[in-house]
């Protein structure tokens, strides 16, 4: 009985090592790809494994960021210090650029016309709000007298009020103070055309009723009086009326000048 | 005087240079805020009447040399903003935002014609059209923003001053120390 129960037992082994070594002869059989249930099994866990790499990147990434933190912040102070150095750079690029060709103008401005220029800088505005004036970078050591003309490419800006050792004030053709003898371009009637409208508006006040005056017609300094050279531009017409019958025919002229953004102008010698 | 109305009309004084300079650099002439008329007012409403006339006469004549053109246009202006600034404070309520601004308004506003009559009288023109547009409105609006500040600065300045100011009295004394 007994024997018979070992034999028993040395079957049963026998079969789970014959069984035991066909399964390993199948599975390691070389295939063309996956089994069956290797594919499934492949299927039904690309999703987890999928999000198991996703997170463990994350991490991995976080992990590396925080370890290198210092070195980040460091390299992030750098790249906002060299861009804010290029910012300026650009900026002071396009500045002097836009001075450059300013300065053309006003070159080409001089090399046309007649007479000495003196170039001056525009480094300051009248402080109050009932007068039009400018300051200027230079005065008397440069070479600038009282009532000379001042002038930029677009034409006449005003004349020389106050002369300092280095600085002047220049009295704009919109300060209600400020009168130009003018002239009509077209016809050549003679008027005078006076500032105290905005910086976008003069009046002309023609000396006859009968002036030949147009919407479009250009004015120019007539050289009357002597402050200023004669056939410097002020403006155009941009309307025409007489204030009352029988009075002096009167123009709106808009100036030929930006008196806003006058940055560099140009004193006439005398 | 009393130290208070001496404190006001210094710190007047002090800052209206102070405020020219504002001006001068960070705000546009035209169509900027004036500051200088708004302190004329504040003076006319901290101050008694009497104080805030010469106040506001000398707040303007600092403009004008400033300016350097036409002097005593502004400070004739700006010492009759002061009083009306005075005068519509003892008829209205004084603690109240809105008669403060409605002081602002009026003062700046008389300030404005004031000067611009001056101007004409002289011979300097500006076109009403102009005029309207570019100064007295924008000069208004300014002044209804910027009278609550000022009217605020000036007093906690002036209030800080009075403690410096010799005083006769115990409490006085105790409060200058």
């Amino acid at each position: 009985m007994r024997r018979r129960f070992q034999y028993k037992k040395i079957i049963v082994l026998a079969v789970l090592v014959a069984a035991s070594v066909t399964l390993m002869n199948v599975t390691g059989k070389p295939q063309d790809g996956p089994s069956f249930w290797g594919s499934l099994f492949l299927k039904a866990s690309k999703p987890v494994s999928s999000a198991y790499s996703a997170i463990v990147g994350r991490f991995e990434s976080l992990r590396v960021a925080f370890a290198d933190k210092e070195a980040l912040i460091r390299k992030n102070e750098e790249l906002e210090a060299a861009l804010g150095q290029l910012r300026v750079l650009e900026s002071r690029l396009q500045e002097v650029e836009a001075e450059n060709e300013r300065l053309r103008d006003l070159l080409g401005f001089q090399e046309n016309a007649p007479g000495d220029y003196l170039v001056a800088e525009v480094y300051g505005r009248d402080p109050s709000k009932w007068f039009s004036s400018i300051s200027i970078a230079a005065g008397t050591e440069q070479g600038v007298v009282p009532d000379a003309a001042v002038v930029c490419q677009a034409g006449l800006v005003g004349r020389v009020l106050s002369v300092g050792t280095n600085v002047s004030t220049v009295l704009l053709l919109t300060d209600p103070e400020s009168g130009v003898g003018a002239v009509v371009q077209r016809s050549r009637d003679l008027g005078v055309v006076l500032g105290g409208g905005g910086q976008d508006s003069l009046t002309a006040r023609f000396f006859s009723k009968d002036a030949d005056v147009q919407v479009g017609d250009l004015i120019i300094t007539s050289g009357m009086g002597s402050k200023f050279p004669e056939g410097l531009l002020i403006g155009e017409v941009v309307s025409v009326r007489i204030p009352q019958p029988g009075l002096v025919k009167e123009a709106i002229v808009r100036p030929s000048v930006d008196f806003e953004h006058l940055e560099e102008v140009m004193v006439v010698g005398r | 005087m009393n130290p208070r109305d001496g404190s006001v009309i210094a710190v007047a004084l002090v800052l209206a240079p102070l405020a020219k300079t504002v001006e001068f650099v960070a705000a546009p002439a035209v169509g900027g805020p004036d500051i200088l008329a708004g302190l004329a007012v504040c003076v006319g409403w901290l101050c008694d009447l009497w104080y805030a006339l010469p106040a506001g006469f000398v707040l303007g004549l600092i403009e004008d040399v400033v300016t350097a053109r036409c002097l005593g246009s502004r400070a004739i202006a700006l010492a009759l903003a002061a009083l009306l600034a005075a005068v519509i404070k003892s008829v209205l309520n004084p603690d109240s935002l809105s008669s403060k601004m409605l002081a602002a308004l009026s003062g700046m506003t008389l300030a404005d014609f004031v000067t611009w009559g001056i101007l004409a009288s002289r011979g300097i023109r500006i076109a009403a059209p102009y005029f309207l547009r570019s100064i007295w409105i924008p000069s208004a609006l300014w002044s209804l923003a910027l009278i609550g500040p000022l009217h605020f600065a000036v007093k906690r300045m002036a209030l800080g001053a009075a403690n410096v100011w010799p005083s006769s009295g115990r409490k006085g004394r105790e409060a200058a120390l």
